[in-house]
């Protein structure tokens, strides 16, 4: 799973301004590129094209391979064509005409925006399937979440002004699958962009309006797709239903060798360098600094429901309060001064003599004030990210008291 | 063997409370389409409730009864269009533990009608994100019918093949729903968000007389009435012929108008007698066909509630205005009074009183409730205690036919009669449209609502 969302980590983050690393790139490697054009010189003759828009293509395909943007194998002369066709496509939905490096830039992101939206969706079938969601909710949950969103950027906002076709966003869609199941060693057949989209074309007859975006995704994407998806997924799925199942089993008595299952196991605790700064150093805790730790509650209550539940959004009111009476107790074993937040009034000044000694003698108590603490303020609707704003407010209120 | 018997009684699976609500919920929806080569498609679907719809006849028979609505004109409506209610229940007889709300939504796209109802226990569903995901429904439903008939028309579909395609997106749709609603319970709670500033202009006190519900005799013959409680098994005492029930109803007893002195030209400019401001909530109500077709789910359970509506978002048939209604409602007897607050986003420049300190008087207004204070005295200490109160008239009074008479009444001078809000609004809404994006935007900070 990791290899994954780094994947998709990197997708993001790398391909920020693709216009201007092509442009450097078409300084500085001049030669290579033209040496390419060289070897292809035929086949572009058959292009249309003049010198300059062959060269910006070159170099686009230099960056695409170079990125795995493409496959390594991928044809230059059908990524020329492919920005042929984009070029003309945004002309067609209503845009100024781009240069064809300019095309290339907006490809790029294209493309990341299909394979991040296909490899998210993958990780909400396996988040969903683990939790046993029917097939046809996990396909529906998969469009509306991710997939729609990201056809939806792709025809409407990375280009701006001009309605790309809908059957060029599916396509890049299929292409994204392409590349997950390239990278998982799966056969899956995708030649190349422009083909398919030829081939989208005759198969799909409407080309604008966010209507269509459900209807393309869910009979025409997704359909050849999810079966494969799911045995890709297996292996994974299997191995924490096994993880939940042994979990269950255990709670009933039904396994002997029966083990405190703690939520944070495998975790580190959160924000632990913020707490450090501001109560064992003189650090302030400004707002700026408790959305920090907000965040980073939040981020870790998610990969804890994600470890132990296979589920990012837990909702569930009993299993967020064991997560977080975990986390917290964890973090006043470190930073006794945060017991202040959950104690009863009647103790602090005991708590403020010597904090140390005061949550050694009363551990026990300070997890069922904690367990009740929680209890008590969690009101409305209980998610992650509500947990986390709890507990950063247990935070600044034992900041509070540090002060005095 | 000593170990699991520690364990035993949680071996013991007791459906939870939200197993039980779901499976006393359904989620319906109506679509209707009609599409540029003259074939119209109804369809719905009733989905879910288990423990509500005993027999899978019985749910066909729902579905059959829904799918003759005519879901373009259901509400006479003549200004506005309904988008969002949520209906609460009154209980009349009976006692149950689960007691169902009924959330109705309504979205078009092009010459697709999506009626979206969902009769639910859960009181905390949120209407504006319900809303979305039906317009979203409403969406992609069209998207597959619209191409599929296209695909149709160039031979590469049959017929078949588009309903097929058609009863996969639908359902599928409907099964997310469902998904979200109650294992996600992603579409509940939080502030419920109008998109632009609202202004309380008046408030309705209504006063209803409930009609018991009833048992009739199916024979033609016999055609006997009984009281629900008079009979106790489902034949007829006199001819030993099916019974069936007739559901409770209300009828509408007399109403008073209460507004402040600002609204009153906005008043006479947008409504031609004042009888249109009471029609706003009276047309709000369930319609019959609707209720009719919820209670052949279970005619047992239905037949104990009046639905009224207690919170409502119209839109202005003539741009991106809304008016808002929330109501109140407290029983005594066989009697129910209703306390109608309406918002509306078109006086934009009055002095009237914003969204937030009429939700604050409702509150205000509930306890005060609670409590059996009259409602004179609420109004006389909160904040529309300066606001302007009618007598009572019956539905047929002739002063509700005219503005002039009802100021007449109430000894004001009757106001210059200005050429109507409505077309000078359209023409301005062009030059607001910029402004109207920041409010917005303001409003969507501002105009939060939160869920009772």
């Amino acid at each position: 799973m990791d290899t994954f969302s780094n994947i998709v980590s990197e997708f993001k983050t790398k391909f920020e301004s693709p216009l201007n690393q092509m442009e450097k790139m078409k300084e500085s490697q001049k030669i290579l590129i033209s040496r390419d054009i060289k070897r292809h010189s035929a086949a572009i003759a058959t292009l249309k094209l003049n010198e300059d828009e062959v060269f910006d293509a070159f170099t686009a395909y230099r960056y695409f391979t170079l990125n795995h943007l493409v496959p390594e194998n991928y044809n230059p002369i059908h990524l020329t064509k492919d920005l042929e066709n984009l070029r003309k496509l945004i002309v067609a939905g209503g845009g100024k005409a781009v240069s064809t490096l300019q095309a290339a830039a907006y490809l790029s992101q294209q493309i990341v925006a299909a394979v991040s939206a296909a490899f998210d969706a993958f990780t909400i079938l396996l988040d969903e399937k683990t939790s046993g969601t029917q097939d046809h909710i996990v396909r529906a949950i998969m469009i509306r979440k991710k997939l729609m969103p990201a056809l939806q950027k792709i025809s409407e906002f990375i280009i701006k002004d001009s309605l790309i076709d809908i059957r060029w966003g599916a396509t890049l869609l299929k292409m994204g699958y392409a590349t997950l199941f390239r990278i998982k060693n799966t056969s899956y057949s995708f030649s190349n962009i422009s083909y398919e989209f030829d081939k989208f074309k005759k198969i799909y007859p409407l080309d604008k309006g966010s209507e269509y975006y459900w209807d393309i995704i869910y009979h025409f994407v997704l359909k050849d797709v999810y079966e494969k998806l799911k045995i890709l997924g297996k292996d994974i799925i299997d191995e924490r239903v096994q993880k939940l199942e042994s979990g269950r089993q255990a709670s009933r008595g039904l396994v002997r060798s029966y083990r405190r299952p703690s939520s944070s196991q495998g975790v580190d605790m959160p924000t632990e360098s913020i707490l450090y700064d501001i109560f064992k150093r003189q650090g302030t805790l400004d707002s700026a600094t408790l959305s920090k730790i907000e965040t980073a509650l939040d981020r870790t209550f998610r990969q804890i429901a994600n470890k132990k539940y296979g589920m990012q959004d837990l909702s569930d009111e009993s299993k967020l309060i064991e997560i977080g009476l975990d986390i917290y107790t964890k973090m006043i074993w470190s930073f006794p001064i945060l017991a202040y937040s959950v104690i009863n009034p009647v103790e602090y000044g005991k708590l403020l003599d010597n904090p140390e000694s005061y949550v050694r003698a009363n551990k026990g108590a300070i997890i069922q004030a904690t367990r009740k603490k929680l209890n008590n303020l969690l009101v409305g609707r209980v998610n992650t990210r509500s947990m986390a704003r709890l507990i950063a407010k247990f935070i600044q209120k034992a900041y509070g008291a540090k002060r005095y | 063997m000593p170990i699991r018997s520690v364990f035993d009684r949680f071996e013991e699976i007791k459906p939870s409370m939200s197993e039980k609500i779901e499976r006393n919920s359904v989620s319906i929806s109506v679509i209707s389409s009609l599409d540029e080569s003259g074939i119209t498609i109804n369809n719905a679907t009733v989905m879910g409730g288990q423990d509500l719809i005993k027999d899978e006849d019985v749910r066909l028979e729902a579905e059959a009864g829904f799918v003759q609505l005519n879901i373009v004109d259901l509400f006479e409506l003549r200004k506005h269009v309904l988008h969002s209610i949520k209906y609460t229940p009154e209980q009349i007889h009976g006692t149950t533990d689960l007691v169902s709300n009924i959330y109705q939504v309504k979205a078009r796209k092009e010459s697709t009608y999506y009626l979206g109802l969902l009769v639910t226990p859960y009181h905390d569903i949120n209407l504006t994100k319900y809303e979305e995901f039906i317009d979203f429904a409403c969406s992609a439903y069209y998207g597959t019918l619209h191409r599929s008939i296209t695909q149709m028309q160039q031979g590469q579909l049959t017929e078949k093949e588009v309903y097929e395609q058609l009863d996969e997106t639908s359902s599928s749709i409907m099964s997310l729903l469902a998904h979200l609603l109650f294992k996600r319970r992603e579409l509940a709670g939080g502030p419920e968000s109008v998109g632009v500033p609202t202004y309380f202009f008046g408030l309705l006190i209504f006063d209803y007389e409930i009609i018991p519900a009833k048992r009739i005799c199916m024979n033609d013959s016999c055609k006997s009435v009984y009281d629900i409680d008079e009979v106790n098994s489902d034949t007829c005492p006199r001819c030993g012929s099916e019974l069936s029930y007739l559901p409770p109803d209300v009828e509408f007893q007399r109403v008073s108008l209460v507004f402040p002195k600002e609204s009153i030209h906005y008043l006479t400019t947008n409504y031609e007698v004042p009888r249109d401001i009471v029609s706003l909530f009276e047309l709000s109500r369930i319609p019959s066909s609707v209720m009719l077709s919820i209670n052949l789910m279970n005619q047992e359970i239905f037949s104990h509630y009046i639905y009224l509506p207690s919170r409502a978002v119209l839109l202005h048939r003539n741009g991106k205005d809304i008016l808002t209604i929330d109501a109140l409602s407290k029983r005594v007897e066989n009697k129910i009074r209703v306390v109608v607050a309406l918002t509306d986003s078109v006086p934009k420049t009055e002095n009237l009183i914003g969204f937030m300190p009429m939700r604050t008087f409702l509150r205000d207004l509930r306890e005060g409730f609670g409590k059996g204070i009259d409602i004179d005295e609420i109004l006389s200490k909160s904040i529309v205690s300066d606001w302007i109160k009618t007598p009572f008239f019956k539905p047929g009074d002739a002063t509700l036919d005219d503005f002039g008479s009802l100021f007449e009444v109430l000894g004001i001078e009757i106001p210059k009669r200005e050429d109507s809000l409505d077309t000078s609004h359209e023409e301005e809404s062009s030059e607001v449209d910029a402004e109207a994006e920041d409010s917005d935007r303001v409003a969507a900070d501002n105009e939060h609502v939160e869920v009772d």
